[in-house]
Formats: C-alpha cells, sequence, structure tokens
C-alpha cells in the first residue's frame, strides 16, 4: 500500500468523515495495514479483499453510494486500533463495524425506499458515463488479444453456447484440462475480472486521450 | 444467488455474510455468482421480482454497472462467433497473422469488413446443417428398408409354412380318402421333410426401427413379427432429444415389468441401436423408456415408444 493509494483513501473519505473530530492519519492507516499482517505486501493484499468485501456488502444491502460507506467502516477500525484496541479476529471486526453502519444508513432513509414494487421509489439507474460501443468493443479486442493464449481459449470456450449445451461444453472443457467443473468456473471467474479491468483501464486511457 | 437476489431472511443473510467475510473461497463464490446473474440479466433471463430486484442493486453500484456493460459487449461479441465450433476458434489462435488481431481476420473490425465473413460462416454452416440432415435421413431410410427386408423374409417364410400346412393338409385328405390313417404330424406346426425341400432361412437378428409414438396393435406404426428361429431382436430407436452423452433403454411389460435393460450407449447419428435376446420379447405389448444422462452424471427419463409383437 503506497502513500498515494492512502492519499487517494483519504481524499475519498473525506466527505464522510469530515463532520467527526477524529480522521484518519498515515499512523493510523500504518496501523491498520500492520494488523492485516505485518509483511507490507500481504497487508496491501489483504486490504484490497477487504474492500471488495465491503463493497459487496454495501451494495447488495442496496445501499445507495456503497463506496462512502467501505471508508466509513473502515476508517471506524482504524480508529478503534489507534486508540489502541487489541482485535483477535479484524475480518470479523470489520464485518461487526460494517452492520453497525448498514443499520445506521437503514435508519437514516425514509422506509418508503425499501418498496421496489412502489414505482414512485423506484431509484433513479446509475449507468456508467455512455461510452461509444466502438470504443469498448476496441478495448475488448485489444484486452483478448493481450491475454495469454490458454487464457483466451478458456473463457472464450467457457462462455460458448447457450443452456444444456453450455454445461456439456464446459465438462468437456474440464475433461480436456483434467481439472473439476469447479476449478473451471473459478478459472474462468479469474480471466473474466482482469479482463473487465483491463477494458476498464483501456476505457480510461481513451477517455485521457481525447 | 439467493443471497444477492435478497430471497434470504435477515439471519441466513448475516449467516452468510459471516461467512464471506472470513472465507475467501466462500467470498469467491459470491463474486462468480455475482457474475453469473449479470449474465442472466442481460440475456434476460431473470425472472420479473429478480429483474427488478437486480435494477434497484445496479442502481446503486457503478461498478456493477460497469460489469453489466462488459456482460452485454461480452454476449455481443460472443454471439457473432457462436456459429464457429469450438475447435477452429482455438485454432485461429494458433496461426496469428500480423497487424490484425484475430477477430478482426475472423470477422473484420467493421461493420463493412464483417459481412463477407458472416456470409461465408453462414454459408459453411448451412452445407454442414444441410450435410447433417441429409446423412440422417439416409440413416432413416437405410434402417428403413432393413426392416422391410426383414419383413419381407418373414412373409416370405409364413408363405412357406402355410404352403406346406395346405400340402400337408391335402396329403391327408387323400390318405383318408384311401382309409389310410393321417400321421401324427401336428397341423398347427407343420415339418418340412429336409429331404422335400430346401430349408428355410432362419434370421439369427430381426431388425426393427422405432419412433416415439408408435401405434399399437394392428397399426403400421411400431408393430412387429418377430420370425420363428430368431436369436436375437436388433432394436433401433430414433431420438428427438440427441444433447445426451449416454443413453439407456428399458424395455417393460404393460403391467410395468422389465424385461430388458441396454447398456449406456452413445447415440449415433440421432439413433440409439441395441440387440435384444428374442426370448425376451414374446407376443405382447410393450413400452420402451429411454434414459439420457448428461456428462455430469445426471439421469433424466426422456422418451417412452410403445411396441407390439404379434404372433
Amino acid at each position: 500500500m503506497s502513500s498515494a493509494d492512502f492519499q487517494a483513501h483519504l481524499s475519498h473519505s473525506d466527505s464522510t468523515t469530515k463532520n467527526k473530530k477524529w480522521s484518519l492519519s498515515q499512523q493510523a492507516f500504518d496501523k491498520l495495514l500492520n494488523a492485516f499482517s505485518e509483511d507490507r505486501d500481504k497487508a496491501g493484499y489483504d486490504y484490497e479483499v477487504a474492500r471488495r468485501k465491503l463493497l459487496r456488502f454495501f451494495e447488495w444491502r442496496v445501499v445507495e453510494s456503497p463506496d462512502e460507506y467501505v471508508d466509513e467502516t473502515l476508517n471506524r477500525v482504524a480508529r478503534r486500533i489507534d486508540e489502541g484496541q487489541r482485535i483477535d479476529n479484524l475480518m470479523a471486526y470489520i464485518a461487526a463495524v460494517a452492520r453497525l453502519v448498514l443499520m445506521e444508513v437503514v435508519k437514516a432513509r425514509p422506509r418508503a425506499q425499501f418498496s421496489l414494487d412502489d414505482p414512485e421509489n423506484k431509484v433513479q439507474l446509475t449507468r456508467p458515463e455512455p461510452v461509444e460501443a466502438d470504443t469498448r468493443l476496441e478495448c475488448l479486442d485489444r484486452c483478448l488479444e493481450s491475454l495469454p493464449e490458454e487464457s483466451r481459449t478458456l473463457i472464450i470456450d467457457y462462455y460458448q453456447e447457450e443452456r444444456r449445451v453450455k454445461i456439456e461444453l464446459r465438462q468437456e472443457l474440464a475433461d480436456r484440462l483434467q481439472i473439476p467443473l469447479n476449478a473451471l468456473r473459478i478459472r474462468a471467474h479469474r480471466i473474466r475480472l482482469g479482463l473487465e479491468k483491463c477494458i476498464t483501464n483501456c476505457l480510461q486511457l481513451r477517455a485521457s486521450e481525447k | 444467488m439467493r443471497y444477492l437476489l435478497g430471497t434470504l431472511s435477515e439471519e441466513e443473510k448475516d449467516r452468510f455474510e459471516e461467512m464471506y467475510f472470513s472465507d475467501d473461497a466462500v467470498f469467491e463464490e459470491v463474486e462468480i455468482a455475482e457474475g453469473e446473474l449479470i449474465d442472466r440479466y442481460v440475456r434476460g433471463e431473470l425472472a420479473k421480482s429478480d429483474h427488478a430486484r437486480f435494477e434497484a442493486v445496479l442502481a446503486a453500484s457503478p461498478r456493477l454497472g460497469e460489469r453489466v456493460q462488459f456482460a452485454r459487449v461480452w454476449k455481443d461479441k460472443l454471439a457473432t462467433s457462436h456459429a464457429q465450433p469450438i475447435a477452429s476458434v482455438a485454432d485461429t489462435y494458433k496461426a496469428p497473422q500480423a497487424g490484425r488481431s484475430w477477430w478482426s481476420r475472423i470477422f473484420g473490425s467493421s461493420a463493412e469488413s464483417r459481412v463477407p465473413g458472416l456470409a461465408l460462416a453462414f454459408g459453411v454452416l448451412l452445407v454442414l446443417v444441410g450435410g447433417a440432415a441429409l446423412f440422417a435421413g439416409w440413416l432413416r431410410l437405410r434402417e428403413e428398408s432393413r426392416r422391410l427386408e426383414a419383413q419381407q423374409t418373414a412373409l416370405e417364410q409364413r408363405q412357406r409354412e402355410l404352403d406346406q400346412q395346405a400340402a400337408n393338409l391335402k396329403s391327408q385328405a387323400e390318405q383318408l380318402a384311401k382309409g389310410i390313417p393321417p400321421s401324427p404330424t401336428p397341423i398347427e406346426s407343420p415339418q418340412p421333410k429336409p429331404s422335400e425341400e430346401p430349408p428355410s432361412p432362419v434370421r439369427a437378428t430381426f431388425a426393427m426401427t422405432l419412433s416415439a409414438g408408435g401405434t399399437r396393435g394392428g397399426g403400421s406404426g411400431n408393430t412387429y413379427s418377430v420370425p420363428a428361429g430368431t436369436k436375437n431382436v436388433q432394436v433401433t430407436l430414433n431420438v428427438t432429444d440427441p444433447d445426451y452423452s449416454r443413453y439407456q433403454a428399458t424395455i417393460s411389460t404393460v403391467d410395468r415389468k422389465a424385461v430388458f435393460t441396454s447398456a449406456w450407449q452413445r447415440i449415433s447419428h440421432n439413433v440409439v441401436t441395441f440387440s435384444v435376446p428374442a426370448n425376451r420379447l414374446p407376443p405382447g405389448d410393450y413400452t420402451i423408456s429411454l434414459n439420457g444422462r448428461t456428462s455430469a452424471g445426471i439421469i433424466e427419463p426422456l422418451t417412452d415408444y410403445t411396441l407390439h409383437i404379434r404372433k
């Protein structure tokens, strides 16, 4: 976790913590990382995994602006550590704090917002910035080409066909690679995540070139 | 998936969240399920309520919005390559050409250059599908021809038996008229003397081809007469659902007593063929139940065929 990452984290969390007396310092952030692991690289990795878990937690609990609450949760945990609290199971502690934050969000928002059936309460879809379809396709082509041949073959074969034929093909693919079906599923998922990340970077690069 | 669609109770949600916070493998499963849910959303496969719930989640998350965009592009991309067999897709990776992407080389990167590629792919597909259909038709005709040949042989044999029977009756009548006692040979099963005429051809195997929904009794559907002396009956089933990796047929009497079960076998040109000892199929009505097994080992009942064996 670099100093730049910390600054990014700090600036993002500023909006949610500006009304509180305590603010995240570099020292508190270092202590938080240290609580993940004494190995700095592993700590950085674990911190990112924790962020991903928190993000999905707030997203799938239908919380608007989930990023803000991810930062809020991590800031509260960092504060407790900075204040000297000993935490044996950090991930369980983070989960517990996330639940408290969620409860506060649920209490604060209007009850009607939960009724998805009421058309008046439908949330306006937050669509990503419109990107020309051709640009996205070009990025996909480029990212596919940048994959190792084995990964490229695997992800294309994995997503071929529909329904039952797809199930059969996946089994054949797993047999060919001599791995269980679930291992194939995980492998395809990891390649897909990498592909998605590559496309996001590509689109950002294209946008900055304009 | 139920967690993501919000159909778990609060208690179940809490428990599940505890699990994925403490276990990275469970969390990876959540991420995989998220990808699968997104795929189903972009393919329009979600139920109305699930669709609404997903859109609510989507509304609050730019990250998910981005993933949905990816899934759409990916789906379109795969749709254009859908007609191409996997092996050939894999082959294209192995023969890179300089300057253009592998994808562009197949379909072109612009709409103009994509048209001839798609037309060619479509043409090849038509030839393949047409060829396969013609071959399947030829196989069916061949099987039908074999079946008719077997029936004709059986009829000829029966005709010879009847001629022999008539000759015996005539002979007995003449003997009675002359006052000589008739021979003890039973009328119902005449035994032609080997010295008088050549032995009737005994077929070791009698072939029959069955289609689903054949008529019973005297209809012209799945009704057969197995010639006397037949050792084995070769049953060919026309399969309407050829997507399974293995097939197994069970022949049962009308009172559901199984008389024969075939081995699990692969389908070939949309037919499954197996051999049954003829003595297992005395005259009567039968049901042949065909089961399919997926490569994952799931067995599903497929089609029932009716069969009437007459004397």
